[in-house]
């Protein structure tokens, strides 16, 4: 990577960012947007503008800025979208994880996350399954088990602490 | 270090949250002003929407009948088989001493129930039949076989009663004769 901030990036190093930043930055263009192939569009516009105006980018503050470009673009296209039409909006956003735009992962970490998932409590596996298998609400989770809704967040809560720090420690070894 | 988890894990959560769309209009609207400066909390909804595709994976996975389940499944199916086994002998049991004949027509040797078969019992099989499973017999004596003796049976001691049922049996077999006859003359 060029010293300085005042130089362009090269090819090579753009490829070598597009590889580290590109899947956490398609994740949160995703969280953002709740469509992959928006998400997608949102993160090729980001390493073009990295391309283009990268040599304004301060080196240490790369990955801020990354996010910063992705989360403008995303929120530029929802509201593009929002003025082509409002039920498309409705649809498109703030909506349900499709099972086919998820990320390309690996059958090891997913085997993982599923043993961490039968280690969970029966109480807490009945509403991480309502929640992100069947993609109920909290709301209606609880009414369909008739707990409080403080109860029901509380579960997904402790389930999600201890299933994220299963997925670090993968992800990390 | 505990608040900075704490603070942590409440943005994992509020991450969580936001992308599961389970924020108000105005949560969503304050959360999405952090996210343009907040490079960490951006990074929480990245981690929440794999999390989120990893467990939804994970779920598809077949390997979500639970091993304990299937313990208590198996539990379940031996309990069942040992009630439905219990209950089938006791049925056996009952159907069986509904069809034994009444205790004047039992033959009770050391606890068994023997039912006697009226027509086929002649009084050689009855004394041989107590004399197979007399408690003295049975300890001492080789398995009994052949005609018996009359001395054999005054040395057996045979009780009375078993006496008495022999020569009762007797007794109507000639009367039974008898009447039939008359009956085919007349």
């Amino acid at each position: 990577m060029n010293e300085g901030n005042s130089q362009e990036f090269s090819d090579e190093e753009i490829s070598q960012l597009f590889a580290q930043y590109a899947v956490p930055l398609r994740s949160f263009a995703r969280g953002v947007l709740k469509n992959a192939d928006l998400a997608e569009e949102v993160v090729q516009s980001a390493f073009v503008i990295l391309s283009e105006k990268g040599h304004d980018v301060a080196r240490d503050a790369l990955k801020a800025w990354l996010y910063r470009v992705v989360y403008n673009e995303a929120i530029t296209i929802r509201r593009r979208k929002k003025l082509e039409s409002k039920t498309a909006e409705r649809v498109e956003i703030h909506q349900p994880f499709d099972s086919t735009t998820q990320t390309v992962l690996s059958n090891d970490l997913v085997k993982q996350i599923g043993a961490e998932l039968e280690l969970l409590s029966p109480e807490q596996q009945i509403v991480v399954r309502k929640k992100i298998y069947e993609e109920k609400t909290f709301a209606a989770i609880a009414e369909e088990l008739d707990l409080p809704l403080g109860t029901v967040l509380t579960r997904m809560r402790l389930a999600l602490k201890k299933l994220k720090q299963r997925l670090q420690r993968e992800m990390e070894s | 270090m505990t608040q900075e988890h704490d603070a942590s894990s409440d943005k994992s959560w509020q991450a969580f949250l936001y992308t599961e769309g389970e924020m108000s209009a105005e949560e969503l609207t304050a959360f999405e002003a952090r996210l343009e400066n907040d490079t960490e909390l951006c990074e929480q909804v990245a981690e929440a929407v794999i999390l989120t595709d990893v467990i939804a994976a994970a779920s598809h996975q077949p390997m979500l009948a639970k091993p304990v389940r299937t313990e208590r499944f198996a539990a379940g199916r031996f309990w069942t088989s040992t009630i439905l086994t219990a209950c089938l002998m006791v049925a056996l049991l009952v159907g069986n001493s509904l069809r034994t004949p009444s205790d004047s027509q039992d033959l009770k040797l050391h606890g068994h129930v023997r039912p006697i078969v009226e027509e086929n019992i002649s009084d050689e099989n009855v004394i041989r039949l107590w004399v197979e499973t007399s408690p003295t017999t049975l300890a001492e004596a080789e398995p009994f076989t052949g005609p018996i003796s009359p001395v054999e049976v005054e040395e057996l001691n045979v009780p009375d009663w078993l006496l008495a049922a022999v020569q009762y049996e007797t007794v109507e077999e000639t009367h039974e004769e008898t009447p039939s006859l008359d009956r085919e003359e007349i």
